[in-house]
């Protein structure tokens, strides 16, 4: 075709350049290619790195080199060749990393040593360390991840995969990710099949139950496992532990090292690829813990959002992290009511409230908590106390789920200034679940049923779980991160500014906590929502 | 002369003082104002903007312009107060907190072998403390101390050798 005014021509050249300067702008970018508005969040990422690196040095697992000069373990990064994305709930930088001492495990599925085969898969490995950052809750969070390639794959690619990220892995990615601390401390592994995450799993050099493995378990998971160190009954497939990870066989891994002697600083004088000298440091029989990853759901979806997909993680297809599977709150609403009816809990509500509106100039808070004698429907409650704070505000009682002290299902506590539950009054409800599941007693139950009640004289507020798994995710982001950090982000919803009573708590938590009110001295609760106006208002029930 | 006894006997008895505590010695503050309860919470009102729980205490004095006190709490067997998850609830509160316009900060402290919470509470230059112990036995001690910026050396020092004092 003959372009008939040059204009054209230099048009289309114009819109092709913006075109590619675009797309490498989100994906791929080199220092100099650092624009508003990612150069401002790359500095964030890399401000969190260097004070990440501040606090815990840059040290890794060390093992005899066989070259004197290399003495310590350090890591750097290579910021020229780290590339930005964004997931539906964070956005992410991988950056490239590299040792003066690297390894990586190489997975086999017998004894035999295949010396030249190891040693190419493990040129092909690499290291990577993720930075992500909530969008929502503004937190932080890292992992560092080595890419091993199956060999077949890496050979099709001419012994170079390292055109994979997280999110954009090659439809044909076969191989495993290693999933680590930045200390180094394993995680737990993916294989992947043509793209495609086929198992999720732990692997320790004993078929016992080592604290070793209880520790990566619960490092991992994040919830207190309840596993006890000790020898198990016996070594079969699907020998279920706890936690839905079971052994799911036994396989042989190379642990390939090596030194590299020009290593460092970061961006490094080598330009990111020092020069190494790769051997084998050890054979070892290992045994491999899979995990099925449904309980609790999603739970290596912690610190990214809802999406199960952040990280590259994926979730086992039968766990549903769909929002239309959250609890509708009309649906809850009549439990509510009644049981905020119940005799015992209305007494309780009824005496809480008069301690705010008999004479309490000082403020103090009161509350209680509410304890089954059996974790089902038909039980009474077991006799409950109401304390006062002991400092001005109300401190909660222990937490019990079992048949003596009782299965405590709710708390009720006073709010004198009439605000809705706190992001503290409600968390305890997500920590608490890993009693109950430890327990093995009633864990359906509880997430049914737990509630937790603010009493105040303007109505009183309960808040019920409609989406654990999301619930579970902003519990990670909670606990990983300071009560001063994550209150100043609740506090700077809504601009920073005094919010109606409830605002906060549905901008924040509405998608997976469900907020019921009731008018003063009744109980005809409604499920609230976040209106146009920024104030919660009902929810009509039809 | 035996009901001469006798009456004297009921007079020590009357004399007898109450101890500060029923479950841990304690050790009054030094140089404490000659005040009745009823002048100490006249003094609050009279010059404090907001009032505090201290002065509802049961043992309650007045040092300068520091109004300190004490008291036993109970709570059911199980009921022991974790430090730590009341800090955390504390802290928590932050709508309650703005909305009250405090500033709000919480220090978990060690002395005797007893852990001692307390709630720090700035408002409008005003200054309250709150302390709670540990519970021992289902039962432990708490109390408060409310003073202004001026005396915040005077204070921190009457707190600190209060806390010093309770030994379970």
């Amino acid at each position: 075709m003959k372009i008939k005014s040059p204009y054209i021509g230099l048009t289309i050249l114009c819109f092709t350049i913006l075109f590619y300067a675009c797309e490498k702008m989100n994906n791929l970018y080199e220092e100099s290619d650092i624009q508003k508005p990612q150069a401002t969040e790359i500095t964030l990422f890399k401000d969190y790195f260097y004070q990440m690196v501040k606090s815990e040095g840059r040290r890794g697992p060390s093992f005899t080199v066989k070259s004197a000069s290399i003495q310590v373990n350090q890591k750097y990064a290579i910021w020229k060749k780290a590339y930005y994305s964004e997931t539906k709930n964070g956005t992410f930088l991988e950056v490239p990393i590299v040792y003066n001492q690297r390894f990586a495990t190489i997975f086999k599925k017998n004894k035999k040593d295949d010396k030249s085969i190891n040693e190419e898969i493990f040129k092909g490995s690499f290291d990577r360390l993720i930075i992500y950052k909530n969008k929502i809750s503004g937190v932080f969070d890292r992992k560092l991840i080595t890419y091993i390639p199956d060999i077949n794959y890496l050979r099709k690619y001419h012994n170079d995969i390292s055109h994979n990220h997280l999110d954009k892995l090659d439809s044909d990615f076969t191989g495993f990710l290693e999933y680590k601390n930045w200390d180094g401390t394993k995680l737990f592994t993916l294989q992947k099949e043509n793209g495609k995450t086929v198992k999720k799993f732990y692997y320790t050099a004993s078929g016992n139950i080592s604290a070793e493995l209880i520790s990566t378990i619960e490092n991992n998971r994040k919830i207190s496992s309840g596993l006890k160190e000790g020898k198990l009954m016996s070594i079969n497939i699907k020998d279920k532990l706890t936690m839905g990870v079971y052994i799911c066989g036994v396989d042989y891994v190379d642990i390939m090292g090596e030194s590299c002697i020009d290593a460092g600083p970061d961006d490094g004088s080598s330009g990111g690829s020092p020069v190494c000298t790769p051997y084998l440091i050890s054979t070892e029989t290992v045994y491999t813990y899979c995990d099925d990853g449904n309980d609790p759901p999603c739970s290596t979806c912690d610190l990214t959002g809802n999406d199960c997909l952040d990280y590259g993680i994926g979730c086992p297809e039968n766990t549903n992290n769909d929002p239309s599977s959250a609890e509708d709150p009309c649906a809850r609403k009549g439990k509510v009511i009644a049981n905020a009816s119940d005799t015992t809990i209305s007494k309780k509500n009824n005496a809480l409230n008069t301690t705010i509106t008999t004479n309490n100039p000082d403020e103090i808070e009161y509350g209680t908590q509410f304890d089954l004698n059996s974790p089902d429907a038909a039980s009474s409650y077991k006799p409950s106390y109401i304390t006062s704070g002991g400092a001005g505000w109300w401190e909660s009682q222990p937490f019990h789920w079992d048949s003596s002290s009782g299965y405590s299902i709710g708390e009720s506590h006073t709010h004198i200034d009439g605000m809705a539950p706190s992001p503290a009054d409600v968390m305890h409800m997500a920590k608490n679940l890993a009693t109950v599941v430890n327990s093995g007693v009633g864990i359906e139950f509880y997430k049914a049923n737990v509630s937790t009640t603010v009493v105040t004289q303007w109505g009183n507020w309960v808040v019920t779980v409609k989406d654990w798994p999301a619930f579970i995710t902003e519990y990670n982001v909670y606990k990983n991160m300071s009560l001063a950090d994550y209150n100043a982000n609740y506090l700077a919803i809504g601009g920073g500014t005094n919010q109606p009573p409830g605002a906060r708590f549905l901008s924040k938590f509405g998608a997976y906590l469900s907020l019921y009110k009731a008018d003063p001295n009744t109980t005809n609760f409604q499920p609230l929502k976040l209106g146009s106006n920024g104030s919660p208002e009902p929810i009509s029930c039809n | 002369m035996k009901t001469i006894i006798s009456i004297l006997s009921i007079l020590l008895i009357f004399n007898q003082q109450e101890p500060l505590s029923k479950i841990a010695t304690i050790k009054a503050p030094q140089n404490i104002d000659k005040v009745s309860t009823a002048q100490i919470v006249a003094y609050e009102k009279a010059n404090f903007k907001y009032l505090s729980s201290t002065r509802n205490l049961k043992h309650v004095y007045k040092v300068g312009g520091v109004i300190i006190g004490f008291e036993d709490y109970n709570r059911p067997a199980g009921y022991d107060i974790s430090l730590e998850d009341y800090k955390e609830r504390i802290l928590g509160e932050v709508e309650q907190i703005e909305r009250r316009k405090t500033k709000e900060s919480v220090d978990i402290v060690s002395f005797n072998n007893t852990k001692f919470l307390i709630r720090k509470v700035v408002r409008d230059e005003e200054y309250c403390y709150y302390f709670v112990s540990e519970t021992k036995k289902n039962s432990g001690i708490k109390g408060g101390i409310r003073f202004k910026k001026a005396d915040l050396s005077k204070a921190h020092k009457l707190l600190d050798e209060l806390l010093k004092s309770i030994k379970f």
